[in-house]
């Protein structure tokens, strides 16, 4: 059971956004969508949503993603999107329990709070999610979507995590939290899907990456596989050197060697 | 721990004891709105001579059978469609200051019927005979739904609705429909503008059962129907990418959003002229009172706005008694600081 799209094309207007692209994901792996700005990064992960019209195939847990219901995909696969503008006051517990609106828990009340706990935020039920900062907002989407696929694996086969720049608004404690909720949730069996723009959070957390480039996928593989100086320099369109420390005088830390979930207020895992 | 945490932040068992004491004091204020009026019928004398076995006088029974009571279901009619259009047209454009009488659709439903009420007559026999008295609601109806309809495609874009552009948008329609509307007055014949005035006033006064049989079954209709949407419109608030993904038929909601709007709002509007602010008041302070889950805000906004509704109309009869106030006199007065409130509160909103 995988992610597989064929020959996908998105255009708005005359403006081709995703030209034939081919893109793998499976299960059990968190597969990293990278790239500059506008290359289509987002693009790619709203055809694999159902977002946008396109041409070609997106295939889903065995679903076509253009014929099938909505409510068939919402109970393989949830969306966590850039960013959330939310109408009216709901509060945190509230937008969670969204997340059942079509899930296989509707009625467990608890398990909202489980999500709230797993992504460290676990008084903040009762708060107006319009009040948050846009990191915790961003995790409080987190626990929504984790709440609408919350079994890695049920007996249909894997569900699917499906992210948009899920770290983007996030210090680095809670950046590495985040990460390592969704790892789990891959390791566990489920797929996960993310759009970075945080190369060392790609190399650490990874397993496969997708480069993309000006509506293209120009590599992938492994972090080590394609993760190289003349790769990354080309898509990016500077001089970039893969491994390279600065001089001793400035400096400069990196996410592999934060101990993992210390300081964060880590809950239980989902 | 978790079940505590629960019960403190559950916002639903308050808002399910908010139907309770709603239907209460929404069954108070009918009997009030019985007995209050004009003529010196008392529903206790009334009341108590049914106990007693006597007669009604001719005059009670005219009163209370054919002027009070279908004055009071009528009221609870329209009161619980504009509320409940009011919150369902929020919840379609993810906004709290839209409201079918603003913005536009109770311009178009008055259209809908005014045309109806001078061109009528230039309908084909057969057809004037099938419609008979559902012409001014069907027509009303259908001019709610196209200036929905217009309303949604003019101000949405990609799921974003802007609310500067709906609002404006709304003026422009409302000018558009008061021009046409005006040109309609010019074309009636005496009878026709004293319909039209009397429709015009947005008023309560006119109740009779063959209105109430004639809007009731659409408003119940509209009712019933938004019930099926709550859901959506809770995922709706989330966006409409999120909504997709949460699995709700985006589409078929919006289609469903706008046909209850424009069915409810339009019969109302048929039935009692331009009553505004009702949509905008009820779900406002529901909203404060026990937060915005659609599952409890409709049914919620159906009992307060027919009680709000009732109330509006018991002071438009009494405060120049004998004579009375148009009712959207009474809830303009109200509404319109309230709407003020919002928009002050709540200015980013129009910022957008």
């Amino acid at each position: 059971m995988s992610i597989v799209a064929e020959k996908v094309s998105v255009s708005y207007g005359s403006a081709t956004i995703l030209d034939g692209v081919d893109f793998r994901a499976k299960a059990g792996e968190v597969t990293a969508i990278v790239g500059p700005n506008g290359s289509g990064k987002t693009t790619l992960m709203r055809a694999i949503t159902g977002e946008v019209d396109y041409t070609g195939r997106v295939e889903l847990a065995g679903l076509d993603v253009a014929t099938a219901k909505g409510w068939e995909l919402a109970s393989r696969r949830a969306v966590l999107p850039q960013a959330t503008t939310l109408a009216f006051p709901f509060n945190v517990i509230e937008v969670v329990r969204m997340g059942l609106l079509s899930g296989a828990h509707a009625d467990d009340d608890n398990l909202p709070l489980r999500a709230l706990a797993a992504v460290g935020l676990c008084g903040y039920a009762a708060r107006f999610f319009q009040e948050l900062s846009g990191g915790e907002q961003q995790r409080v989407q987190l626990a929504r979507v984790l709440v609408q696929v919350w079994e890695p694996v049920d007996d249909r086969g894997p569900n699917w995590l499906l992210l948009d720049e899920p770290i983007s608004s996030l210090d680095i404690a809670h950046q590495l939290e985040v990460m390592n909720i969704v790892t789990r949730y891959a390791r566990a069996g489920g797929g996960v899907v993310a759009v970075l723009h945080d190369l060392n959070l790609t190399a650490v957390y990874a397993d496969r990456v997708t480069i993309m480039r000006e509506g293209r996928p120009v590599a992938t593989g492994t972090p080590k596989e394609v993760m190289i100086d003349q790769v990354l320099s080309d898509v990016y369109g500077c001089a970039l050197q893969v491994g390279a420390t600065p001089d001793a005088s400035t400096p400069f830390l990196l996410p592999h060697c934060a101990s993992a979930g210390h300081g964060a207020r880590s809950g239980s895992s989902p | 721990m978790s079940a505590v945490v629960a019960t403190v932040i559950d916002r639903r068992a308050g808002a399910r004891r908010m139907h309770v004491w709603l239907g209460l004091i929404l069954a108070v204020v009918s009997v009030i709105s019985l007995t209050s009026g004009a003529s010196g019928t008392s529903l206790a004398a009334v009341v108590g001579k049914l106990l007693s076995g006597t007669e009604l006088s001719q005059m009670e029974q005219v009163v209370l059978w054919d002027i009070r009571a279908p004055r009071l279901i009528l009221g609870i009619l329209v009161g619980m469609a504009l509320a409940v259009s009011g919150a369902v047209m929020q919840g379609l454009f993810r906004n709290p200051l839209a409201d079918p009488g603003l913005v536009g659709v109770g311009a178009g439903a008055g259209l809908g019927a005014v045309l109806a009420i001078v061109l009528g007559g230039m309908l084909p026999v057969v057809l004037q005979d099938w419609v008979g008295n559902w012409l001014v609601p069907l027509a009303a109806f259908v001019g709610a739904w196209s200036s929905t309809m217009i309303l949604y495609r003019v101000s949405t874009r990609r799921g974003r609705t802007s609310v500067a552009t709906m609002l404006l948008a709304g003026i422009a329609l409302g000018a558009l429909a008061a021009a046409i509307t005006g040109v309609m007055i010019y074309l009636s014949d005496d009878r026709q503008l004293r319909d039209l005035t009397f429709w015009g006033l947005g008023s309560l006064a006119g109740a009779t059962w063959a209105k109430v049989m004639v809007a009731g079954p659409l408003i119940v209709l509209a009712l019933a129907g938004s019930h099926f949407l709550s859901r959506g419109l809770n995922g709706l608030a989330l966006g409409e990418a999120t909504a997709h993904h949460l699995g709700i038929n985006v589409q078929a909601l919006k289609n469903g959003a706008i046909l209850s709007v424009a069915a409810a709002s339009g019969a109302a509007v048929a039935v009692s002229g331009g009553i505004g602010f009702v949509g905008i008041v009820v779900p406002h302070l529901l909203r404060l009172a026990t937060g915005p889950d659609h599952r409890t805000l409709l049914p919620n906004a159906a009992l307060l706005g027919a009680t709000l509704l009732l109330l509006a109309d018991i002071m438009a009869r009494t405060v120049v008694a004998p004579a009375e106030l148009p009712i959207g006199i009474v809830t303009a007065v109200i509404g319109s600081p309230v709407f003020l409130w919002i928009l002050l509160r709540r200015r980013g909103l129009v910022d957008l």
